[in-house]
């Protein structure tokens, strides 16, 4: 596969994201319209009069005409403006710039820790069909993927922060202090890659291939790892990928509990007081991770897999 | 696999427990502040950051009371329109400014100037000039006279009593602004880090003018959930919180715990207000049978764990001059023969509104089960807090569970921005009664005591016979402290407590 056409994969892959971002953007805004509630009187407290709530409508646009609106809205975004909080006068980009290295630290621990445990785990159990421990991982990949992310946050904070006091209950500033939020976050995940690469690895073991693989006189890891893992790599990178698109916008359960300043708790909090920009901003920032996810999936599809790499690149000659 | 295993073990092995840190205090908050900028203080959280950054001309004690601040005293002239303060002379913002009457001036007219765009321009406006000063006619307000570097005085359009108790509230906060638009204090604290949602990092201020802090920094955690709080407060990591609710009991009843618990009155008012704009509140029987049908003192014992105490009226006793009869006390028949007299015998259905908290629904679920066994059926809407509001301010709900905290200490607070004809009607319950309206223009500049006091027991007693609300409960703030921590206190006002005298001991 050559350079230039995977330069020219992903800069038309970024072009299709374009059209994406704008409907995301456009059906987030049409969705604040209709919702009902009212951002200004979040922002006044108790003590207002009518001249001052007309002012602030005013000044924050919301007296225009909807379509004046959108037009005034996309205009600022694709001029980099995200303006500023109704709520805190704080510039959105700032705040979501303070935000995103949070959200990447926990959703990258949690993902690496749900892929690293749950593809091994997958693995293990397959290898040992039938036995105690494979009947161990189903049930511990079932109570993972059943068991709701904060009932597994509040146990890991009773157990492992107060009874056991091995690591701070919650909080964030260093590698202590990632190892609870990262389990409760990445169990689901890891329970579901557990599930999926047993089932993929069951698949592929009786394989003619692998057979071929141990003929030749390769390690049983080298067969298992480079032979029957790399084919049921596509779905899992799928669920690693989805998984973690979703980590990055809304782990508002866990940033909650654990107190993590991250961009879903900000979402959250801005959609409860209606306060418009920073819930365009996050949107947005959502939206792109989304669209950038989706190509490094396609990305990562076509260097596993040469039929999709020929499909993806109209490659001929592999 | 084994090996992998085996470095997860000794992960946790080596990952042992991190001690708090030395001689920082720690508290928490449920959510973020809006802003340090004391224009823009209109929520609690904002104030009680405010009260560490920045000083006020006075400030409230523990209770009710106003003390002397960055003003070392003032004068109240006879006709109650003049305030003189005398200021302190050895004051510094943090910025090493020496703190001048002039500073003063300018952070009042900083808040009334439309510029600043601060919603808080109310507390100033009854200063003699503040409206043309509004209007941009003036440069300057004409009412707040700088006579020297320690002496200010303010002089208002009218008496109004509750004026010295404004210059307390955390937008009266006097700051100093810098070319580029910064402001900072004279408090007892510097703000070193503020991660949003995530905590803000205080550190002592050496200058302070009244006495430094004893602890080095302030750590002020935001966290959102109550278990993981209180997860927090037993590992060390806190060294104070509000009790939640729910743990009420197993606080109280840990003896090595119980002894480190205090609780206060706070001045606020739980209530359900009751919308008098139409049938069937617009009848004072129906509303004052509503007000006998529901069972206060059982939802306070079996769903408040006895933290507060039943209202006799909307004014917290703290703030009535002098005890109060209660009228309504559970008596369901009372209540049937007044709803029959309003020729309601049959009952009514009826829309109970509440915000989406599902602790809320605990005492609306109980109202709506007392109220059945007079015959009212209640249905339950909850909404998220900004629909609710909305319909509130809107007069959509028949019924609605709010609460109304203090922002000053004052009976006044609990009567003009909740009860006066204009507010009420384009806010609340949409009661309307001139002669409370004239009642409380009254309490506003009646300048001696015991008539004023007379006028506030007078008010009291209609609301509670016109009864706009059912009258719930006055709660409890209920905070547990570290054992070591030492110098605390529970305060009445929010903004009161600026940890400057608290310290840790073995």
């Amino acid at each position: 596969m050559g350079f230039s056409s995977v330069i020219s994969f992903i800069v038309k892959r970024l072009l299709q994201g374009i059209p994406v971002i704008i409907g995301v953007l456009t059906i987030s805004f049409l969705l604040m319209t209709v919702a009902p509630g009212d951002p200004v009187l979040a922002m006044v407290g108790d003590y207002y009069d009518e001249a001052t709530l007309e002012s602030l409508r005013e000044e924050l646009g919301l007296n225009e005409s909807l379509p004046m609106q959108y037009v005034q809205f996309m205009g600022k975004i694709f001029s980099g403006d995200f303006g500023k909080s109704f709520m805190t006068d704080r510039s959105v980009m700032s705040d979501l710039l303070q935000k995103i290295p949070f959200t990447l630290q926990l959703a990258f621990s949690a993902m690496l820790l749900a892929t690293i445990f749950g593809v091994l785990l997958g693995i293990f159990s397959a290898l040992k069909k039938g036995s105690i421990w494979d009947r161990l991982t189903i049930i511990i990949s079932l109570s993972g993927i059943s068991a709701p992310v904060f009932w597994i946050a509040l146990l890991l904070i009773l157990w492992v922060g107060v009874h056991l006091q091995w690591l701070p209950p919650t909080g964030y500033g260093g590698l202590s202090f990632l190892v609870l939020p990262a389990i409760a976050l990445g169990t689901r995940s890891m329970a579901m890659l557990a599930r999926t690469s047993r089932a993929f690895m069951l698949d592929v073991l009786n394989e003619d291939y692998m057979r071929t693989a141990r003929a030749k006189g390769l390690s049983e890891t080298k067969v298992i790892f480079k032979h029957g893992l790399r084919n049921a790599l596509i779905p899992l990178i799928t669920i690693v990928a989805m998984d973690f698109g979703s980590y990055l916008s809304g782990a508002v359960l866990t940033e909650s509990i654990f107190g993590w300043p991250g961009v879903g708790r900000f979402a959250l909090n801005a959609i409860m007081k209606r306060d418009f920009p920073v819930i365009q901003g996050t949107v947005l920032f959502m939206a792109v991770i989304f669209v950038f996810i989706n190509i490094i999936v396609d990305i990562l599809y076509a260097w596993t897999d040469p039929r999709v790499r020929r499909s993806l690149l109209g490659d001929k000659h592999e | 696999m084994p090996r992998i295993i085996l470095l997860f073990i000794i992960f946790f092995t080596i990952a042992c427990r991190i001690e708090p840190v030395k001689n920082q205090l720690s508290l928490v908050m449920a959510g973020d502040p809006k802003s340090l900028d004391p224009a823009f203080a209109t929520d609690v959280r904002s104030g009680q950051l405010i009260a560490l950054l920045y000083d006020n001309l006075v400030k409230y004690g523990h209770g009710n009371d106003i003390l002397p601040s960055i003003a070392s005293s003032w004068d109240i002239n006879n006709d109650g329109t003049k305030y003189t303060f005398i200021l302190r002379d050895d004051v510094q913002f943090q910025n090493g400014k020496i703190l001048t009457a002039q500073d003063v001036k300018y952070s009042f007219e900083r808040l009334l100037n439309p510029n600043t765009k601060s919603h808080r321009k109310w507390l100033f406006t009854k200063v003699l000039g503040a409206n043309e000063f509004i209007e941009g006619n003036v440069d300057t307000v004409s009412g707040i006279f700088v006579k020297n570097d320690t002496t200010i005085s303010i002089n208002l359009q009218s008496a109004f009593n509750p004026f010295l108790g404004f210059l307390a509230m955390p937008s009266a906060s006097i700051i100093n602004q810098d070319k580029h638009g910064n402001i900072v204090g004279t408090g007892p604290w510097v703000l070193e880090e503020w991660i949003h949602d995530g905590h803000i990092l205080l550190n002592r201020n050496d200058n302070y003018f009244s006495a430094p802090p004893h602890m080095t920094t302030l750590k002020i955690r935001i966290l959102p959930e109550a278990l993981p709080r209180t997860a927090e407060f037993v590992t060390g990591y806190l060294d104070m919180m509000d009790v939640p609710e729910s743990e009420f009991d197993l606080w109280n009843n840990d003896p090595e715990w119980s002894s480190h618990i205090q609780k206060m009155d706070e001045l606020n008012t739980y209530y359900i207000g009751l919308n008098c704009s139409r049938p069937p509140f617009n009848n004072p029987l129906v509303r004052q049978a509503i007000n006998y049908a529901v069972n206060v003192d059982a939802i306070i014992s079996s769903v408040k764990h006895n933290n507060c105490r039943f209202a006799k009226g909307p004014i917290p006793p703290v703030l009535l001059p002098q005890a109060s009869e209660r009228v309504y006390s559970f008596n369901p028949e009372k209540a049937k023969t007044l709803l029959a007299k309003a020729g309601y015998q049959n009952g009514f259905e009826i829309d109970l509104w509440q915000s989406q908290s599902s602790d809320l629904l605990f005492v609306t679920e109980a109202i709506q089960a007392q109220l059945a066994g007079v015959g009212i059926t209640v249905n339950i809407i909850r909404n998220d807090w900004n629909m609710y509001s909305k319909a509130v301010r809107e007069g959509v709900p028949d019924m609605y569970y709010r609460s109304w905290y203090a922002d000053y200490p004052d009976a006044e607070n609990f009567l003009t921005p909740l009860f006066e004809s204009e507010v009420s009607k384009t806010r609340w319950t949409r009661y309307t009664n001139p002669q409370l309206d004239s009642l409380i223009s009254q309490i506003q500049i009646e300048t001696d005591d015991s008539s004023r006091n007379f006028l506030i027991m007078q008010a009291n007693q209609t609301l509670v016979d016109d009864a706009p609300w059912i009258y719930l409960w006055h709660s409890q703030s209920v905070v547990i402290t570290n054992p070591k921590l030492k110098g605390w206190s529970p305060s009445l006002m929010f903004n009161a407590e600026k940890y400057n005298g608290v310290f840790k001991r073995d």
